[in-house]
């Protein structure tokens, strides 16, 4: 084959792939810009959730390797600390302070803390603490058995919100069972629920549950979208370690499917770029 | 500046205005294309000048290639529709200014080397390619054109965007990069895997890459 020939060959691919080219290209630069700005972040997040997961690691060694999730974080720069507590008090934790997670819309940025209490703990807890006022204003927990993965991310929505979605599912008899809580805090600190929805997943036609097909993210959060008035989380970061390959997806638009995933070596990329 | 969109019979002259209006639906462009109304282009300009600039740049990397380029796709648009009515305009104009530029490039080029992001992504392919035009060998483009639409149909959205972006539209690998918010080395790795999918597909087709 020549070089002309390839060259008028690819000029003839079909207009509707040019279409849809342009569609991801759109739908990508809705986004671009946040997802620069949140590129900072996300390495920084995965870094802390790297972290977590080595405190983790460390406190597990003993034990059958837990599952554990990681976090998601789009939109915003952050700084974040690990602090390791006494090992008598906590395994560890790893706190974001980020100026620009204002969850409770008061013009401070807010902080979150996850914690993992003791060696066989079940579930890590994730406390919200208000940054003007340093004090702890929710505080929830995060399942980490061997058949539950669980995450939490802000999504820095469309209406300029902060949220913050608590999100787990469990696995039994062959299905899959999403549940995604969003939220954020009023003036009074009190959290306020935007979406709570629960999805499920049958699996009993030989899929692996593993397997996380955009249908069914977009499904799920197309529900969420739903019960938020239309509203459109415009991406979000999911980072997983529980299976043989971290995967992150970025949505760029939900509605349209479109969802970006990078395997290990790309997030390795991610994080070292 | 004035642009100058020349037809075989008449001119039509498009200046900058296109920067400050507004763009109608690609509905109503059409129906202007169809109405024989010249300000069919002045539309088509003001909606999708820039975009169309943009494509010609990556192929020939001249400015003022590209506005004859531009003019040259006004001037397709005028002469295809009608008959054609595009489901898509934006796509359809994108046909047409692609072949525009790489003909543009092509008669350049052979008269002097010039410097492309079209042919360094086509450069990509060298491996698959021979020097010496076997015209038996060749099937012809448009039937080319549609296995590797099929192949491309295949792909994840994200190897689309990938394989579009390099090869149709001459995008440099770190924009492509920058917008997937991936590593160049990530797209690369990438591009190694739809170029064995291609070269097996085309194969399996007789072609011989």
């Amino acid at each position: 084959m020549t070089k002309d020939f390839l060259i008028d060959g690819i000029s003839n691919i079909d207009e509707d792939l040019i279409a849809r080219f342009i569609n991801i290209d759109e739908a990508l630069s809705d986004s671009r810009v946040k997802v620069r700005r949140g590129r900072r972040l996300q390495s920084k997040i995965i870094a802390a959730a790297a972290c977590l997961a080595l405190l983790v690691g460390i406190g597990f060694a003993a034990v059958p390797v837990m599952n554990f999730m990681g976090i998601i974080g789009v939109g915003k720069a952050t700084t974040d600390t690990v602090t390791q507590e006494p090992p008598n008090v906590s395994l560890g934790s790893v706190i974001m302070d980020d100026d620009m997670i204002d969850l409770n819309s008061d013009g401070t940025g807010d902080k979150i803390e996850i914690k993992i209490a003791e060696n066989n703990a079940t579930e890590a807890v994730i406390a919200v603490i208000d940054g003007k006022t340093d004090t702890e204003i929710w505080s929830g927990s995060m399942p980490i058995s061997k058949d539950e993965r669980c995450a939490y991310y802000f999504s820095n929505c469309i209406d300029g919100q902060d949220r913050l979605i608590f999100w787990s599912y469990s696995l039994t008899d062959g299905k899959l069972v999403y549940r995604c809580v969003m939220f954020n805090f009023d003036e009074n600190n009190q959290r306020r629920i935007l979406a709570d929805t629960e999805h499920t997943f049958d699996f009993s036609d030989g899929h692996s549950p593993y397997e996380y097909e955009e249908e069914r993210w977009a499904m799920l959060l197309k529900n969420l979208n739903k019960n938020l008035n239309a509203s459109t989380v415009k991406g979000y970061l999911l980072v997983d370690n529980t299976g043989d390959e971290i995967e992150v997806w970025v949505p760029v638009k939900l509605m349209r499917k479109s969802d970006i995933r990078y395997t290990l070596s790309e997030l390795i990329d991610k994080i070292s770029n | 500046m004035k642009r100058l969109f020349i037809e075989r019979r008449h001119t039509v002259k498009i200046d900058k205005s296109r920067d400050i209006g507004t763009p109608i639906s690609d509905d109503d462009i059409i129906e202007l294309y169809f109405g024989r109304d010249e300000n069919a282009i002045k539309q088509t300009d003001i909606k999708y000048g820039r975009y169309l600039m943009n494509i010609a740049y990556y192929i020939v990397h001249n400015r003022q290639d590209c506005e004859e380029c531009l003019n040259d796709t006004y001037l397709g648009a005028w002469n295809s529709i009608p008959p054609s009515r595009p489901k898509i305009l934006q796509a359809f104009l994108t046909a047409i200014m692609r072949r525009v530029a790489v003909s543009c490039y092509r008669a350049k080029s052979s008269k002097k080397r010039v410097p492309s992001e079209f042919i360094d992504s086509i450069s990509d392919f060298e491996d698959m390619l021979e020097d010496e035009y076997d015209m038996e060998k060749e099937y012809n483009a448009k039937e080319l054109g549609e296995s590797i639409s099929a192949f491309v149909r295949s792909l994840s959205e994200r190897q689309i965007y990938i394989f579009m972006g390099r090869y149709y539209f001459s995008r440099p690998i770190e924009d492509i990069a920058d917008a997937l918010g991936v590593s160049r080395s990530t797209v690369n790795k990438e591009i190694a895997a739809i170029k064995t999918g291609l070269r097996q597909k085309l194969e399996s087709e007789g072609y011989t890459v």
